[in-house]
């Protein structure tokens, strides 16, 4: 099926591809063009009951896109992301009381997949893409907050095809988009990750090399019986500043040790109010639910005895940005609640305040302070962490 | 006797004046369009434009009246290149089941690099895009700026108007050429003025790159903070490059536009010392009372300010 998918969509690329020639005649060339979102993290938690989490962890965390126009509409996009692969790495990790930079720092293809535009109102694209559930894990405000729902909620390694229709523009009800997509988790080369200096064995490396049957997990059974459905809007004549996300995830138990269904649905909703040209106040939330989590997976206890873990996941987001100029202020809320049938977890809950600006040549600063309820690993308790945040961002086009 | 009342009947009818229930109801996207398919159409036509005077284009948010009134034309005109999404949009959805004319149709559209982004807003309030980044090149949709392509305008407008209404055709066409005519002449009197500035001194900084082809027919270079778009914000290194480049080439003629933020444009001013010389109409015409209700005196009106400006005259 997942080939016959993307026969059709290349026999679709084809046909636009002779209006290439037309394309040229009026001016087009064929070209690359790309944008960098890059951020330098800097993590140091000056005060945590957990003395694994104490330290100072600095990371390279963001994405470089290109996009190779063949033709007007048509075009090949390209998304590297470079993270520290190891778990909660990206978030400060566990530097143990000292400094660590760059610890598990990976390069890999988030996305690689044909896009095509055959008219204003649709948008089809077949490859490997992040699937359209959740509207936070790429641009959350603030510093921690999105790489958090980043970790939770993003639906990556996908395979297969999907597209996005405008079905509604109307003055008075708002423009919407409904996007589907249908794909299994990518096992080809193009999972491998790069940069990562040891290649096997380490504790904290959950996918050090490319996406095995073995590691099992949602969506590995290389079928395409796996999709997401969201539904996205904004323009609304009665609130101009409102923008609002639902989507669903349905993803099959993974071959080597699913035995569910795991189910996942978001909603979200931003409102912005501009109050001058130069103040404006963004209000944003998101809850996002996964049942199943993981596919609830194969689970060995302590006395060797094969049972399964139920997991209810929800992970909610509240916050608020003003911003004022080049300057902006975010407060913002994440709570990570793990309801478990067995090795049980309590709920983490974070609050991160950071002041930024743009400094120029498309650089911006942002420092803040984060207060965390996390979990300490050896007692399985919750501990208060303290932690400064910092991160030097950088964002351009070529 | 009432055979010769028959017979007179159909004169009768042609000389009837036109009511307003006869007009035919044409929407046009912006009032550049409006303007023009007024001269053709003249009191045949009842018009109406969506973004009216001093409203941009680019970004516009259209009201649920704009629905209804696009529900009930009988025709639709619009750029096309790209320049009123919205309406394509709004097209789809209305209802609309008239003809739509596209007066760029037939014009080789010069390419322009685009403040392009990532198909996401970074924290912003809008709704989710896909995950894409889109071309640098895109084809410059201000074409309304060269009036040697006006001709292509005319020739679409008219063929628009005289499928729909061919009662009218001799009007259109008789209105169509006198307006020809007129607009040629005035691309005689634009070439005349720009040639009065020595070359070297034919640069203008004005807040969106709306100039292109204005820039490339009569030779004037437009340096723009803003990009093709309104809706974008220049970042504050392209607004410092500006700045830098201003100051190398010396450039003195300083204009805003009639629907731009006039605050990037005032930041330069500030920082190079130089006055704002006046206020261009890019992408929308004047109210009655303005300087530029029409198309004609939009190209009148801009050339009086450009012209000393460039050449250095104390205004």
């Amino acid at each position: 099926m997942i080939m016959t998918s993307l026969r059709n969509l290349a026999f679709g690329a084809i046909a636009s591809l002779g209006a290439l020639t037309t394309a040229m005649a009026q001016g087009f060339t064929p070209h690359v063009s790309g944008e960098a979102d890059l951020g330098l993290y800097g993590v140091s938690t000056f005060n945590a009951k957990d003395s694994a989490r104490r330290g100072t962890s600095i990371y390279l965390f963001g994405e470089v896109a290109t996009g190779f126009h063949v033709a007007p509409g048509l075009s090949l996009q390209t998304v590297v992301a470079f993270e520290p692969i190891g778990e909660g790495d990206a978030l400060g990790g566990f530097p143990m009381d000292g400094v660590i930079g760059f610890r598990r720092q990976s390069a890999f293809l988030e996305a690689f997949f044909a896009e095509w535009k055959p008219d204003d109102a649709l948008t089809l694209y077949g490859g490997r893409f992040v699937a359209p559930f959740g509207r936070g894990h790429h641009d959350f405000p603030g510093i921690l907050t999105r790489i958090r729902a980043h970790e939770v909620q993003m639906i990556g390694d996908a395979m297969g095809v999907g597209g996005t229709w405008n079905f509604l523009a109307d003055p008075r009800f708002g423009e919407h988009d409904i996007s589907a997509a249908a794909f299994t988790l990518d096992r080809t080369f193009l999972s491998s990750t790069w940069l990562t200096r040891r290649r096997c064995c380490d504790e904290r490396y959950e996918r050090y090399n490319r996406n095995t049957e073995h590691q099992g997990g949602p969506s590995n059974n290389g079928q395409m019986d796996n999709f997401a459905l969201s539904l996205d809007g904004d323009k609304f004549d009665f609130a101009p500043g409102l923008s609002y996300q639902l989507s669903l995830v349905s993803r099959a138990a993974g071959k080597e040790d699913g035995t569910a269904r795991e189910w996942g649905y978001s909603a979200a909703l931003r409102y912005e109010q501009r109050w001058s040209a130069a103040h404006r106040t963004l209000f944003f939330a998101e809850a996002v639910q996964f049942r199943n989590a993981e596919g609830r997976p194969q689970f060995e206890t302590d006395e060797g005895e094969e049972t399964t873990i139920a997991e209810r996941r929800n992970f909610t987001t509240f916050g608020a940005q003003h911003r004022m100029d080049d300057w902006r202020g975010t407060l913002a809320w994440q709570r990570d609640q793990r309801k478990r049938s067995l090795d049980t977890l309590p709920t983490e809950n974070y609050l991160e305040a950071s002041i930024g600006r743009h400094i120029g040549h498309g650089f911006g600063l942002d420092v803040g302070y984060q207060y965390g309820r996390q979990l300490i690993e050896e007692s399985g308790q919750l501990g208060t962490t303290h932690a400064v945040l910092a991160r030097l961002s950088w964002r351009g086009g070529f | 006797m009432l055979r010769r009342a028959l017979l007179c009947s159909p004169a009768l009818l042609l000389a009837r004046p036109i009511t307003a229930q006869d007009r035919l109801s044409v929407v046009t996207s912006f009032s550049i369009l409006a303007d023009m398919t007024k001269q053709i159409g003249g009191d045949r036509i009842a018009l109406r434009s969506i973004a009216g005077p001093d409203q941009d284009a680019h970004g516009f948010q259209p009201k649920p009246s704009d629905a209804a009134g696009l529900a009930n034309a009988a025709l639709v005109i619009r750029n096309g290149l790209g320049f009123e999404g919205w309406l394509d949009r709004m097209i789809r959805s209305s209802g609309f089941k008239g003809r739509l004319v596209t007066t760029t149709e037939g014009i080789t559209p010069r390419m322009m690099e685009a403040h392009h982004h990532h198909g996401h807003d970074h924290g912003g309030a809008g709704r989710r895009h896909n995950h894409s980044v889109g071309p640098r090149q895109v084809p410059d949709p201000h074409a309304w700026q060269d009036l040697g392509l006006a001709p292509h305008y005319i020739r679409n407008i008219t063929a628009g108007l005289i499928a729909t209404d061919p009662a009218g055709e001799a009007l259109y066409r008789r209105n169509a050429e006198a307006y020809a005519a007129r607009l040629a002449a005035l691309d005689q009197w634009v070439r005349a003025e720009v040639a009065k500035v020595p070359e070297a001194r034919r640069k203008i900084v004005t807040s969106h790159d709306a100039f292109g082809y204005f820039a490339e027919t009569y030779g004037v270079r437009f340096l723009a903070p803003q990009g093709v778009s309104t809706e974008a914000e220049p970042s504050a290194a392209e607004v410092g490059r500006l700045i830098r480049q201003i100051r190398a080439e010396n450039i003195t003629a300083l204009f805003m536009e009639n629907m731009s933020n006039p605050a990037t444009l005032q930041r330069i001013a500030q920082e190079t010392g130089l006055r704002v010389r006046g206020r261009l109409f890019a992408d929308a015409l004047s109210a009655e009372t303005g300087p530029a209700p029409t198309y004609e005196a939009m190209f009148r009106h801009n050339l009086s300010l450009i012209v000393p400006a460039m050449r250095g005259d104390a205004a």
